[in-house]
């Protein structure tokens, strides 16, 4: 049962890892307009991969290059730490982070436990091969429980197999950086500031400074219902935030 | 807030003195060091002061403790009145006079005294490098009991503690000031730096802030004193430390605080004085009181009694010449240390694959400005791509003037690689008035190239031709030219549908399972059961074609009915009825009647014990083809 589940998976994922012919092409025209110094034609080239889907961790690597030949630091930054997060073994992104959070006066971040691990081992297939172990330890444990003869040596292996398993699945869910920043946002508007309710003459709570990093809690209208750093809910028009991870890049002002 | 130690309750003391006033006194062995930092080639003054014994016998003419020259310069006896009781001192004085740089203890020994073995203090002591700034500080005034006889209980007044060595060069510290009626002034301050009248831009100068308090006065509600000023940063001020000493004669409390001032600019530098606010209540009776008591408060002061006055303890003004870093012979790595140092380098793992990041530790220990001090340069850097260090500092005092500050950076191999990059670290020396330049060598290690590294690496335009800096990186790095093989989505797996369906899946195959387990389960104990029991018809069957005796017969022919009846109804045969199942079974009242009869005559058998004799031949065919009949028609 386990090997009909996991064969189409299997054949998902190595179609899904072909690279498709548009891609590369775009992916070559973005390069070359770089090399040229035209850095908005590359970044535009970019942009439109990742607009098309593209979640490849170079093209965010280019177009986090791109923002910040083009002065946009902040987004620059963000794009850097997508790259990071979809290739956590990507020096080129995280020494690029680096570089321009001390332009900005950022603390570099450190490298983790978690991301530690993740240069060795993608999460995602930390957390199938330990979904896997533990339905199979799980399958092993009962098959055993039902069994006519006694078989004590399966039934510790089943739960082994299973504590394992679990632990796994935790460890990737604890440890990526993808589920832990799924919420956060990071300020990118100029003069943006949080408000009690969901309008301009609101109460001003706070001035958010370019590259200050929230968590969004709800969404009304065009605004975001957001956590500051310091504990404080306030709400930010959405145009001014970046989420770290986005389901599509929107358009950075 | 600060409470300083009061002597005990004064009344208690008064009365205690008249009644003890000609009791034994305790003996004791102190000793003190003039300061417990000192000056390659300044002398320090050692003491070792024994209180109520006779003279010591054995005391080492030197001692011996590799840096330091301790010799004996003279031994002087002292007899006090305090309090009407006498106290008679043997005082040795030993000069320290430090040869090298460096963290000294001064070993306690054994010596006679009295005919018992009494053991000094070990005292530590600190030295710099000829011409340091460390500013003196008092002895540790280690104290300790000589174990003697037995003695009464004596009120903590009656013990004067024994007079120690004011530290050298402070002539202030020996002579209070007096206030404008000629009294030592109750209290006051004053910043030690020791002989410091210099300093360079940067360089930390290490100071005491020392408020002196009259310890026969009462002083609460002490605060921390401020400490500041334009043109140089302070170091936040230590825990402070308590001593007593006597000066003039006079018992002072010292609250000594530490910190370290850092001049900002060059020119001449004002101190602005320190200031300790608190309390002072003054002997005397509360005010109004008629003159005859406020003179007997006077006299005999009680705690809690008197006039309670807000004070403020200022301490002297200093000034400093500070003078700037010199331009000339600067070298290009310099990065504003200024201080004296020592660098280490060492590298873990020393076996790296592709890849696999080697972390190179540079520890720069010693003493000076760690606040401001850069990281080392690399020097051998090709090949190698390198990242911010992380930095951590370990002080070894209370102010952070000195210690190791440690640099762990970690580097890829480009290419195969056989050791680390050297490091190269430039400091001002503000003894040696020039800059100096330390190099380390590199360390051996097995790295091999990452081609991800060597993409990282290529920086663009002149920064390839700086030397590079441990430090955040220069540029961004070099962008990717291929496309890398397709990542994970912004989605993780375990957050997506396909992954909490496949869970699903699995879970709900395993709940449909489980009945069909149980099914199987029930089945497999079935076939069991059946095998058994055709395994019994057919070893009864066996039986009774070869019997030759009826009971043997009968019982083989019963055994097989009941494993058939038993196998017709899928149950155990000893659960089987054989008279209820032939009744249910068999629907020919004939047929029926006869079976019954052959289990009528094997209970007749068994039950009987008798054999019946030989068997009828003619009686074995019928019950023979009734059975054959039976096993057929119901089989």
């Amino acid at each position: 049962m386990v090997r009909k589940l996991l064969l189409p998976l299997l054949l998902a994922v190595a179609t899904a890892s072909a690279q498709p012919a548009d891609e590369n092409t775009l992916f070559e025209q973005g390069n070359r307009a770089y090399a040229e110094g035209d850095y908005a034609a590359a970044r535009e080239a970019y942009e439109q991969l990742v607009k098309s889907g593209s979640r490849n961790p170079a093209v965010f690597l280019n177009l986090g290059h791109a923002d910040y030949r083009l002065g946009r630091e902040v987004p620059a930054a963000i794009n850097y730490r997508r790259a990071i997060a979809l290739d956590p073994a990507n020096t080129a992104a995280r020494s690029s982070l680096e570089h321009v959070l001390g332009e900005l006066g950022v603390p570099a971040p450190g490298l983790g436990a978690a991301e530690i691990v993740g240069q060795y081992i993608r999460f995602d297939l930390l957390a199938l091969i330990g979904s896997l172990l533990f339905w199979a330890g799980t399958i092993a444990f009962v098959f055993a429980i039902f069994s006519v003869v006694r078989r004590p040596g399966l039934i510790a292996a089943g739960v082994l197999a299973a504590v394992v398993g679990a632990t796994l699945v935790a460890l990737s869910w604890a440890g990526d950086s993808r589920i832990a920043l799924s919420k956060t946002s990071i300020i990118v508007g100029d003069a943006t500031d949080a408000r009690s309710t969901p309008a301009d003459n609101g109460q001003k709570l706070a001035d958010l400074p370019i590259g200050t990093p929230v968590r969004v809690i709800a969404a009304r209208d065009d605004w975001s219902l957001v956590r500051l750093p310091v504990g404080v809910d306030g709400w930010v028009r959405s145009s001014a935030l970046e989420p770290v991870f986005p389901g599509a890049l929107p358009v950075i002002p | 807030m600060i409470a300083l130690m009061n002597p005990a309750p004064r009344l208690l003391a008064f009365a205690a003195l008249l009644l003890l006033a000609a009791g034994p006194v305790r003996a004791q062995v102190a000793t003190s060091l003039s300061s417990q930092t000192g000056q390659v080639g300044v002398p320090l003054q050692l003491q070792y002061q024994f209180s109520n014994v006779g003279k010591p016998a054995d005391m080492p003419r030197s001692i011996m403790v590799d840096g330091l020259e301790i010799r004996l310069t003279g031994t002087s006896r002292r007899v006090e009145m305090v309090n009407l009781q006498t106290t008679s001192m043997f005082i040795f004085a030993y000069t320290v006079m430090p040869n090298r740089p460096g963290n000294f203890t001064i070993p306690g020994f054994a010596v006679q005294v009295d005919g018992r073995q009494v053991r000094t203090q070990a005292v530590s002591l600190r030295v710099a490098g000829s011409g340091g700034s460390m500013p003196p500080s008092p002895g540790p005034g280690v104290q300790r009991q000589i174990p003697g006889p037995p003695m009464p209980q004596q009120q903590p007044s009656q013990q004067r503690p024994p007079r120690q060595v004011a530290p050298s060069g402070q002539p202030s510290a020996r002579t209070p000031p007096r206030t404008s009626t000629g009294e030592p002034a109750p209290y006051y301050g004053e910043i030690v730096m020791g002989e410091k009248k210099t300093a360079f831009v940067g360089e930390v100068v290490p100071v005491e802030l020392r408020f002196y308090f009259r310890a026969d006065c009462q002083f609460d509600n002490l605060q921390r004193p401020t400490f500041g000023g334009d043109g140089f940063t302070a170091a936040p001020l230590s825990e402070p430390e308590q001593t007593e000493q006597y000066l003039d004669d006079i018992p002072y409390n010292i609250v000594t605080f530490r910190s370290a001032i850092t001049p900002a600019k060059s020119g001449p530098l004002e101190i602005p004085p320190a200031q300790m606010e608190g309390r002072m209540v003054a002997p005397g009776g509360p005010a109004g009181l008629d003159p005859f008591f406020d003179q007997f408060f006077q006299n005999f002061p009680m705690p809690g009694i008197g006039r309670a006055e807000n004070i403020q303890a200022t301490t002297n003004e200093r000034q400093l010449d500070v003078q700037p870093l010199p331009k000339e012979d600067r070298p290009e790595n310099f990065s504003g240390a200024v201080g004296q140092f020592t660098l280490k380098a060492s590298a873990d793992p020393k076996q790296a694959g592709a890849g696999d990041p080697v972390t190179l530790t540079l520890t720069v220990e010693g003493r000076g400005n760690f606040d401001a001090m850069g990281p080392p340069t690399l020097t051998g850097a090709d090949g190698w791509r390198s990242y911010a260090p992380k930095e951590s500092f370990d002080g070894n005092d209370a102010i952070g003037f000195g210690g190791t500050k440690t640099f762990e950076v970690s580097m890829v191999a480009r290419e195969d690689r056989t050791a680390t990059p050297g490091a190269e670290f430039s400091y001002f020396d503000p003894i040696k008035k020039k800059y100096v330049t330390l190099r380390t060598e590199p360390v051996a290690v097995t790295a091999a190239g990452s081609a991800a590294a060597a993409d990282s690496t290529a920086t663009a335009g002149a920064d390839e031709d700086l030397p590079p800096t441990v430090g955040a990186p220069n540029d961004i790095a070099a962008p990717a030219t291929v496309l890398s093989a397709r990542g994970p989505d912004f989605r993780p797996w375990i957050t997506s549908d396909w992954f909490h369906l496949l869970n699903f899946a699995v879970l709900a195959a395993l709940i449909i399972s489980i009945p069909y387990l149980i099914w199987m389960r029930r089945r497999a104990k079935k076939d069991a059961r059946t095998v058994e029991l055709e395994s019994s018809v057919r070893t009864a069957k066996a039986a009774w074609q070869k019997a030759t005796d009826p009971m043997e017969f009968y019982a083989a022919a019963g055994q097989f009915m009941v494993a058939r009846l038993a196998l017709w109804d899928d149950k155990l045969a000893t659960l089987v009825d054989p008279a209820e199942a032939l009744t249910r079974r068999i629907a020919d009242p004939s047929e029926r009647r006869q079976l019954q009869s052959v289990l009528a005559k094997r209970d007749e058998l068994h039950y009987g014990r008798t054999s019946g004799g030989a068997l009828d031949p003619e009686e074995r065919r019928r019950v023979t083809d009734l059975l054959e009949k039976f096993s057929k028609n119901h089989g």
